[in-house]
């Protein structure tokens, strides 16, 4: 069945498989097969998804300090008395943000930089909150900077284009480590994840 | 319907995007293949065996299925990495414009074995610090290699031996023009030194063991960004990278 007979079937599955895929990760197949998982499923169900899509666009914004998918602005996290704001997390995304919390390990505050440098997508550092993040360490001067930025070739370009940037020789600046992941086997580990888990490793005693 | 093949190849991997939840989706330069888009199912669970720690600018062992012009990689082993970590903006951009001018020459051309060479020697030069030596060999040769290298020893129109004042390239016939023949074409001057550079780097031709060692004084980046601008005529596209690049040096 080529696309011309389906637009011919129904020009509302063909509208709604367009939109959806649109969406990051959803190729024509999977748009097919959501559309007519959608088309199927109660009524009741579907009106409740698409008003959380419009509730989602219309009641979410960035917070203004650490640019967090957030209801209010100062979100939770800036806003909390209780997290200690001295410690800044930069991460890519809101999503890292999330993973993070839900170690429950990390109390301190966050930053997110709004995707990382990607030349080829035409994304440098001004399209990215690191100004925002510059001004934020200038006018905090805080204890420690966790860059926890992806550890690929352009995570690695973005967290050494920061780490440049920040002239204060005062703030203390980590990175998250890389390594063998728990449950792993060493003998199907790579050269290059090893060799730098052999250069972070930590002294135990 | 085609029959599913097995490859086994060699291939420097030089860009990549997310695709659906824990796939990603490379561009693989290949030495028989050219450009080719394959997708490595669950690599963003870094949990397969078969895979070594996959990223751009990587020289690696491939197994591949093919079918109908479909490719998956089932199995990758890491042979040479040359953008060695802390890794800075002006490495990531110039490698990302060289991965962008592949792409965009690939449908047409041949010369997949001589543009795997090229890329191989002008990445090396580029994980050495020698970015802009790097990028302007990599456009003369590459503008070689497709048949469009312009025309630069005497005026295309009138024959005459040019004198240090007129040298125009004039992007429409591919070649240089003296001042008396002049038109209203898509032109761009050219001082005499870059004339010779070009002249010299076209005839040059770099082993991977010598990209340790050559390099060239008083290169400038407005040669780099004039040449661009041929190319761009020539493939009407812009090269995204260019952008991040020029910051980089600032």
């Amino acid at each position: 069945m080529n696309s011309s007979n389906k637009a011919s079937i129904s020009s509302v599955i063909t509208e709604l498989v367009g939109h959806l895929s649109q969406l990051p990760g959803i190729g024509p197949k999977t748009a097919e097969r959501l559309a007519f998982h959608i088309i199927k499923a109660p009524e009741s169900k579907i009106v409740s998804l698409s008003q959380s899509l419009v509730k989602a666009k219309q009641q979410l914004t960035f917070c203004k300090t650490c640019f967090i998918v957030t209801e209010n602005d100062p979100c939770s996290i800036c806003s909390n008395e209780f997290r200690d704001h001295k410690i800044l997390c930069v991460v890519h995304d809101s999503i890292d943000a999330y993973a993070i919390e839900n170690t429950n390990t990390y109390s301190g505050s966050y930053h997110i930089l709004n995707g990382s440098i990607s030349p080829m997508n035409g994304i440098g550092p001004n399209e990215l909150t690191i100004s925002q993040l510059l001004m934020r360490i200038n006018n905090n001067l805080p204890n420690e900077i966790i860059i926890a930025t992806n550890p690929t070739i352009e995570g690695d370009a973005t967290s050494t284009y920061i780490i440049n940037q920040i002239k204060n020789d005062e703030v203390k600046i980590t990175r998250l480590a890389i390594g063998i992941p728990i449950g792993g086997d060493l003998d199907y580990t790579d050269n290059k994840t090893l060799t730098q888990a052999f250069n972070s490793r930590q002294p135990i005693r | 319907m085609q029959k599913t093949k097995y490859l086994n190849f060699e291939g420097i991997t030089i860009s990549s995007n997310d695709y659906g939840e824990f796939d990603k989706i490379y561009n693989i330069l290949s030495e028989s293949e050219g450009v080719i888009s394959c997708i490595i199912k669950r690599i963003k669970k870094n949990n397969n065996p078969n895979y070594d720690s996959i990223d751009i600018f990587q020289k690696m062992e491939f197994k591949a299925s093919v079918r109908e012009n479909f490719w998956t990689i089932y199995e990758a082993k890491n042979k040479y990495s040359w953008l060695d970590r802390p890794i800075n903006l002006a490495k990531l951009s110039s490698s990302n414009i060289i991965a962008e001018l592949c792409i965009k020459f690939n449908s047409i051309n041949e010369n997949n074995t001589y543009i795997y060479h090229l890329v191989n020697i002008c990445l090396s030069l580029i994980s050495k610090n020698n970015i802009l030596f790097s990028l302007i060999y990599f456009q003369i040769k590459i503008l070689i290699s497709e048949g469009i290298f312009p025309e630069i020893n005497n005026c295309l129109s009138c024959n005459t031996k040019l004198t240090p004042d007129d040298y125009y390239l004039i992007f429409e016939i591919g070649g240089l023009s003296c001042s008396k023949c002049l038109t209203d074409n898509t032109k761009i001057k050219l001082l005499e030194s870059e004339i010779r550079l070009i002249k010299y780097m076209s005839k040059i031709e770099l082993s991977y063991n010598e990209s340790d060692q050559k390099t060239i004084g008083n290169l400038d980046i407005n040669l780099y960004k004039k040449i661009s601008e041929y190319i761009k005529y020539h493939t009407t596209q812009e090269i995204k990278s260019e952008k991040i690049f020029f910051t980089s040096l600032n």
